[in-house]
């Protein structure tokens, strides 16, 4: 182990050699790496956990750069788990980072989690964390949650067996009548605090100490400011968790959804039912044969301009990012899809 | 009639120049939302119901940590002493 690096933790007594220890053979997923899961990789990267999963959609864009400061302007249209893994890497080359460039979804949720410690939440919306929690109940895995909008932040962590679950504590939300961050907006400093609430508490699951928000909810405004922790109960009636389950079988959105406009560009995610694996250099060579403009091989995507006002990003998991320029056209959706189809087509 | 203790959100309590903690007599919990709105303003209700009268999807309520979407909604009962919380769900990231 490298003592000096970690001097700063072994002497201190929340954590100590023992704790650094258990730090080092930890397995912690962090879902999503956005406003949330930027600062959770990075703190818990620096404090040298010794796996590290990332799962992430999306790819970075201008409007992530001042609260997401895993990523640079340089970054700008890469997968984010691959600039995060390369940036992470660079912090602490003692861990290994496993950056996965797919969605979480009913379907995908016990795969993309299974294997780890405990699963930290980095995602901005309540479907995917439905989902997750849902998973981590199954599979009894701890799940720190994590969430802010504008100046408001809340955190739990819940022990499936033992403390509510997320459905007991928000149930019956849809992400239709939440509010967005990029609607409403959110200030880093939230983020900042939310997230490390969320690292310590991982921080205590893995060195084997009660984290402190079992059975509580973390809420903080920073526009009064105020922060409560207030006790919460377990549901019996709680549809992921309680005694009367409803067993919902996953069924699938749909393979394109289309997000809020980012860098004043319409954004589409195209998310196959089935994953399909993308030779990333054979769909480069294609593309530049077919003749595409601006044709870009990264690690884990391949990006190109399918028409002048459309940029599609293919990830390797076979997932897409299609960002279409304004004016927002009635069609682009149908384009956007098209577009993706198009460019298997030339791979295939 | 049961006297409870309630916890508005902090922004929400600042925007309408009231206190945070409340002391409310109600017997159920339509009751109370009702009586808030009579002591902090209109604003209150309208922030807390939606057009047809129901629990916002956005606001969670919670009576001594449980959320009151399980225990009855609108028309759960109070009892002498619940401590009661209101907060903004809240999903972004």
């Amino acid at each position: 182990m490298d003592f000096e690096r970690y001097a700063r933790q072994i002497s201190l007594f929340e954590i100590g050699l023992e704790g650094q220890r258990k730090l080092r053979s930890a397995r912690v997923c962090v879902v999503g790496v956005g406003g949330l899961g930027c600062p959770t990789a990075l703190q818990l990267t620096g404090m040298g956990v010794g796996y590290l999963r990332l799962i992430d959609r999306d790819t970075v864009s201008k409007t992530d750069l001042h609260r997401q400061y895993l990523y640079t302007s340089s970054d700008v249209g890469l997968p984010k788990v691959e600039a995060a893994f390369r940036r992470l890497k660079d912090l602490n080359p003692d861990v290994e980072v496993d950056p996965i460039p797919e969605a979480l979804t009913p379907q995908t949720a016990k795969r993309l989690i299974e294997g780890v410690d405990v699963v930290v939440d980095g995602l901005d919306r309540i479907s995917p964390r439905y989902a997750l929690n849902r998973a981590c109940v199954d599979l009894k895995i701890p799940y720190v949650f994590g969430a802010a909008i504008e100046l408001m932040g809340s955190a739990t962590t819940i022990l499936p067996g033992e403390t509510p679950c997320l459905e007991c504590i928000y149930p019956s939300l849809n992400d239709e009548s939440m509010d967005r961050c990029a609607i409403v907006g959110v200030h880093p400093s939230i983020l900042a605090i939310v997230s490390s609430m969320q690292v310590s508490e991982a921080v205590r699951i893995i060195i084997g100490k009660k984290p402190h928000l079992a059975g509580k909810l973390f809420f903080a405004d920073l526009s009064a400011p105020s922060f409560d922790l207030i006790d919460v109960a377990n549901s019996r009636e709680c549809p992921a968790c309680g005694k009367r389950r409803v067993v919902e079988e996953p069924s699938f959105g749909g393979e394109i959804e289309e997000s809020c406009a980012r860098d004043g560009r319409g954004t589409f995610f195209i998310t196959p039912s089935q994953p399909k694996a993308v030779d990333l250099g054979r769909l480069e060579e294609a593309l530049k044969l077919r003749g595409y403009q601006n044709v870009k091989r990264s690690l884990m995507a391949v990006s190109f301009d399918y028409t002048p006002k459309m940029r599609v990003h293919i990830l390797k998991s076979g997932l897409a990012v299609v960002q279409v320029a304004p004016p927002r056209q009635e069609g682009d959706k149908e384009e956007a899809y098209k577009a993706y189809l198009d460019a298997l087509d030339s791979y295939d | 009639m049961a006297e409870v203790s309630v916890t508005l959100p902090a922004s929400l309590a600042s925007a309408l120049g009231v206190s945070r903690e409340l002391k409310i007599q109600a017997r159920n919990l339509r009751e109370l939302i009702k009586a808030l709105g009579e002591r902090c303003g209109a604003a209150l209700t309208q922030r807390l119901l939606d057009q047809k009268g129901e629990l916002n999807p956005i606001i969670n309520i919670y009576i001594n940590g449980r959320n009151v979407r399980f225990t009855g909604g609108l028309e759960t009962h109070l009892t002498e002493g619940d401590k009661i919380l209101i907060l903004p769900a809240v999903a972004g990231g």
